[in-house]
């Protein structure tokens, strides 16, 4: 944890600690709630994931837009990742819920798809998207309605561990245009420099970001367009293949030796120095290297010229409720969110490059060293060809699901890769049928 | 003797006892009547919170729900669903392992346990709560963690399998052994058990156990023939218990492998299946049906255990 | 002076001045076979205790080193993780402390009254429908409780519910946890009816008699009830999680998961400290229960 965040987090603390004693007063455990609020203000209710720390930055983004409209105030309501999708779903099933959230672009379709989401386009008034670039917006869209505005853009990075390549004499090779042969051989160097005491790699074998990539490298892609499955039994069955074949060289960590749930940097293979690279999402390479103590390098996935497949994606969206009653106050929010250079100051880019370019200008031009790093990764994968990213369709979620299911069964050789890839495409057959009746 | 007061002297499915003082005038019992509606008052009051919920969840079991529009009726198409997913299959196949082999192995070991204290050791108070420590601190998160550091491919579990030379395996990661490692964790809390049979066990008159040994009788004996029948209600209690508990585990699952039932669906319980097809499919109509097919499953077994209790738990009265 | 007398004035005079315990242990086996036993029991006893051990350690670690120090004992302490835990989060750890503690002691009044005034009705008061309110009483405990959930959840939100510690605490006066009801159901039926039958004879209607007769003779059975109440609402996260939304509001088990970062650097330490102090009103608590749990038995069986 870096001195500014603690410092800031005491600070607030210590001022919440008074505020709260105040509120408490107040606020009633048993009465009817929100009685702090104006009758003619507009009370908005944000839901998110986040850490105390984010929360906190949220917070101050939010305190500054009702300075700047005192008509509107904003309730952030938090919570750890886990618990996010069961407190959302039970509030739009009791009609209830909030007025704007994240939303994960892998459930996007689901909720779209019954007309729990707001059309974002129907406010040109409120939230002005001329700005945004349509490709971006691209995925968010389904029968010509826009139903979530990224909170930013990111892509899915490799990082290294520089101390352990330093100590085992190894230097990456050229990663903006590497093979996976490379990636293979040097993983296994890895392995067999520091006599198995740390492994080359422990890439989360089935995150749908890395096979979306391999997907794009051999012309197909996850999704269609219409939210078909785009991908052969046959391709993915490859990418099990590329993935045994590493292990069976030691390049990657035996099986059983990773643990998916570990949901921590700290307590990750990575960061134990049991293996030495690992995928990530780029945005979040700040807080890698920071719990890493600044020992990472951000590079690409290995990607085969011409076609590396590269897909630059919506970290996450904002959505708005079609049941929201301030539909137009909610937009209005967004819009400060996505277009206001002021709401990124505290914020940065944690949640991805600003998808308004001149926005994004701004914030990458006061970014701190590793936010920085990750913003040059991402302008330096736009200037490519870079192939087109639909929206991921109802069902979505559970095919992410098998995925890692299918991949432990690969793992233990309890399947062969082949028998991998088409149990794959007929379960998300089901799955997407199912989904969409 | 003194069982009567055992704890948890369970009985027929209805305690129906009838008063052995006979009452001449029906207005007595007419009273008693009226008090028992209002000291059952809160209950019925108490029932809206349960019993319209269960309706509604009966109903929504005949229907497609999707949580974000309005229930459709589908007839029976969600109960033939069931019993043709095997993914259900697969759920109800580890949930019944996992209560098969947890249940029997904890009541053993707090029984085992409980024996053991008896006897009366120095330092009972000591003992009792160390073991009854790890029943009160619930599934918090940095239980989770605690588990999954002793437990990961380079724990303290496998170190110490590693200084016998033995290679252990990923206990949380190992389709193989990540329902083992989780039945570990279950017999880990058998305190609470525990705690119950040592308030039965406690019950038994000491004489008995003395005129059993002048008798010659040897420890296995008297074990089969006073502890067992005299603690049977308490046993039936905690079985009776352990297994709707068991057959409705979710947490564990849940909380272990943050959701997925993994790896490979090996601990893939019934409850946290109907969980993800409710929450994360968004097909609560589905999960209504499997929850209610599980109710009538957790109904039977509940059913038999008191039918069976017939011949081998023994009542005072 | 007869055999018996003489072994019974031995048997108090040396239980008082050496303990009960200590007496009847050496009643019990040779001294090699004490031996063992304990042997056994602190072997047990270490592999219950270890992992909150661990537990502990790691709340005097710096975040960095909890999961790559291996060793119980750390090799440098950090007593600041518990002064930084303290104050890390939005409010004040002493806020969560207070907010559990009034759900759960209003859990455990509630659930002592109601339960046992309708386990009362059940196991001691003949009345028209009694086994079909029993056995739906029974089957209120086999449903899943996640298909329950947003039924729930309406009825809370209708009644204007949400955010206030109301549906957290309404349900436990209203009898609505059917394994409360039913031990306590065992437990009084487990008492002499004649007890009963006394009571009516000298003038006592039922409700003297549950007041007086009753409650008196089953603190164990309440005790018991008190305490897994305790630690269940002092446990639940799903609860809160769903229906407290101002984070003044929040209970210990949230405020705990507030340390989890999802990525990044996630506080271990200060988390791991906080996990030891929200223990410890548990294991408090149940110091003081266990008191009343085997000893009330004990004393009540002695009739």
């Amino acid at each position: 944890m870096s001195a500014r965040s603690i410092s800031r987090r005491t600070t607030l603390a210590a001022g919440m600690a008074t505020a709260s004693a105040a509120a408490l007063t107040g606020c009633s455990r048993f009465g009817a709630s929100g009685g702090g609020t104006d009758a003619d203000s507009v009370q908005l209710t944000v839901m998110t994931w986040a850490d105390a720390q984010r929360a906190a930055d949220l917070e101050t983004v939010f305190a500054a837009y009702h300075e700047a409209n005192p008509g509107v105030t904003v309730k952030l309501e938090w919570m750890d990742v886990g618990s996010y999708p069961d407190k959302l779903n039970t509030r739009f099933a009791a009609g209830n819920p909030p007025d704007v959230m994240f939303i994960v672009g892998r459930w996007l379709g689901e909720y779209a798809s019954r007309g729990a989401l707001a059309d974002l386009s129907t406010y040109p008034d409120q939230l002005d998207l001329s700005p945004l670039d349509d490709s971006v917006l691209a995925s968010s869209r389904l029968d010509g309605k826009l139903y979530g505005v990224p909170t930013g853009t990111t892509s899915p990075g490799l990082v290294y561990n520089t101390q352990i390549l330093g100590d085992a004499g190894l230097t990456l090779p050229d990663t903006d245009t590497w093979t996976w042969q490379q990636f293979h051989d040097f993983n296994v160097a890895i392995t067999e420099a520091t006599g198995r005491q740390t492994y080359g790699t422990g890439y989360y074998i089935p995150w749908p970001p890395t096979i979306s990539q391999w997907a794009g490298q051999h012309g197909q892609s996850l999704y269609t367009e219409d939210g078909a499955l785009g991908m052969s039994a046959q391709t993915l069955a490859e990418y099990f293949e590329m993935t045994v074949a590493l292990r069976d060289a030691g390049g990657y960590a035996p099986a059983g030796s990773l643990d998916d749930q570990g949901t921590t940097v700290e307590d990750s293979a990575l960061g134990k120095g049991f293996v030495a690279s690992q995928t990530i999402p780029a945005n979040v390479f700040a807080d890698y290297n920071s719990a890493l103590d600044g020992k990472l390098t951000l590079v690409r996935l290995p990607g085969e010229v011409p076609t590396p497949g590269y897909q630059v994606t919506p970290t996450l969206l904002w959505s708005q409720a079609s049941a929201s009653p301030h539909p137009e106050e909610a937009a209005a929010l967004i819009d400060h969110l996505t277009n206001d250079p002021a709401s990124f100051e505290v914020r940065s880019a944690g949640l991805g490059l600003p998808v308004n370019p001149q926005v994004a200008t701004e914030v990458a031009a006061t970014l701190p060293p590793d936010g920085q790093t990750f913003a040059d990764f991402l302008i330096g994968l736009q200037d490519e060809d870079l192939p087109p990213y639909y929206l991921e369709p109802a069902g979505a979620g559970e095919i992410a699901n098998n995925l890692v299911s299918i991949a432990t069964e690969v793992e233990f050789g309890r399947m062969t890769p082949q028998q991998a890839g088409e149990k794959f495409v007929t379960d998300a057959q089901a799955s997407l049928d199912r989904a969409a009746s | 003797m003194s069982t009567s007061t055992t704890p948890a002297a369970a009985g027929a499915l209805a305690p129906d006892r009838p008063p052995t003082l006979r009452r001449r005038r029906s207005s007595a019992a007419a009273a008693e009547e009226r008090a028992a509606y209002v000291f059952l008052l809160p209950w019925f009051v108490g029932l809206l919170f349960t019993v319209i919920p269960f309706g509604v969840s009966l109903y929504l079991a005949f229907t497609d729900y999707n949580l974000l529009q309005s229930p459709q009726l589908v007839g029976l198409e969600n109960f033939t669903r069931v019993f043709e997913d095997p993914k259900a299959e697969t759920s109800a196949r580890v949930t019944l392992t996992y209560t098969f082999v947890a249940v029997p192995i904890s009541l053993v070991t707090a029984l085992a346990v409980a024996m053991l204290l008896n006897k009366g050791v120095r330092g009972l108070k000591f003992y009792r709560s160390v073991f009854y420590l790890p029943s009160l601190i619930g599934t918090s998160v940095a239980i989770v963690m605690l588990w999954r550091s002793i437990f990961g491919y380079g724990g303290v579990v496998n170190s110490f399998l590693g200084f016998f030379g033995i290679e252990g395996p990923g206990w949380v990661t190992d389709p193989d052994w990540a329902l083992v490692t989780l039945i570990t964790l279950s017999i880990w809390t058998f305190g609470a058990s525990m705690v119950i049979f040592l308030a039965g066990l406690r019950q038994i008159p000491v004489v008995y156990y003395e005129a059993a040994a002048v008798d010659g009788a040897g420890w296995w004996r008297q074990f089969r023939s006073i502890t067992v029948p005299l603690l049977s209600p308490v046993i039936f209690f905690n079985l009776v218990l352990g297994l709707i508990g068991s057959l409705q585990t979710f947490t564990q699952g849940f909380v272990f492998s943050g959701g997925t039932g993994g790896p490979a669906e090996s601990t893939l319980f019934f409850n946290l299946y109907l969980y993800q097809q409710g929450f994360q499919r968004f097909d609560m109509g589905y999960a209504s049906a499997l929850a209610w097919v599980m109710f009538i499953v957790i109904a039977f077994f509940t059913a038999l255990n008191f039918l069976v209790s017939k011949w081998w738990v023994f009542y005072d009265d | 002076m007869t055999d018996t007398t003489l072994r019974r004035t031995l048997r108090s005079a040396t239980s008082r001045l050496r303990g009960v315990e200590a007496y009847q242990e050496e009643l019990t086996g040779t001294a090699r076979t004490r031996f063992l036993r304990h042997v056994v029991l602190v072997g047990v006893g270490l592999v219950m205790m270890y992992p909150l051990l661990w537990m502990l350690s790691a709340s005097f670690k710096p975040s960095a080193r909890v999961f790559s120090d291996a060793g119980l004992v750390p090799e440098q302490t950090d007593l600041g993780n518990y002064a930084a835990g303290w104050s890390a989060l939005e409010h004040p750890f002493q806020l969560y402390l207070v907010n559990s503690l009034i759900l759960a002691v209003l859990n455990i009044v509630g659930n002592l009254a109601s339960c046992s005034m309708a386990a009362y009705a059940f196991s001691r008061l003949r009345f028209r429908g009694r086994r079909p309110f029993f056995a739906a009483m029974l089957g209120t405990m086999l449903l899943p409780a996640h298909v329950v959930l947003i039924p729930q959840y309406v009825i809370f939100a209708k009644l204007g519910w949400v955010n206030t510690y109301l549906p957290l605490t309404v349900p436990a006066f209203l009898a609505t946890n059917a394994f409360f009801v039913f031990l306590l159901v065992q437990f009084m039926r487990a008492l002499p009816m004649e007890l009963q039958d006394a009571a009516r004879i000298d003038g006592c209607g039922p409700y003297r008699t549950y007041l007086q007769v009753i409650m008196p003779l089953t603190v164990p059975a309440m005790a018991t009830v008190a305490i897994f109440t305790f630690i269940a609402s002092w446990n639940d996260f799903f609860g809160p999680l769903l229906y407290l939304t101002d984070s003044q509001l929040f209970t210990v088990p949230l405020a705990l998961r507030q340390f989890m970062s999802a990525e990044g650097a996630s506080d271990w330490g200060p988390m791991f400290a906080m996990s030891v102090v929200s223990l410890l009103p548990v294991v408090a608590f149940f110091f003081i229960g266990q008191r009343y749990l085997l000893n009330g038995i004990a004393t009540t069986g002695m009739k």
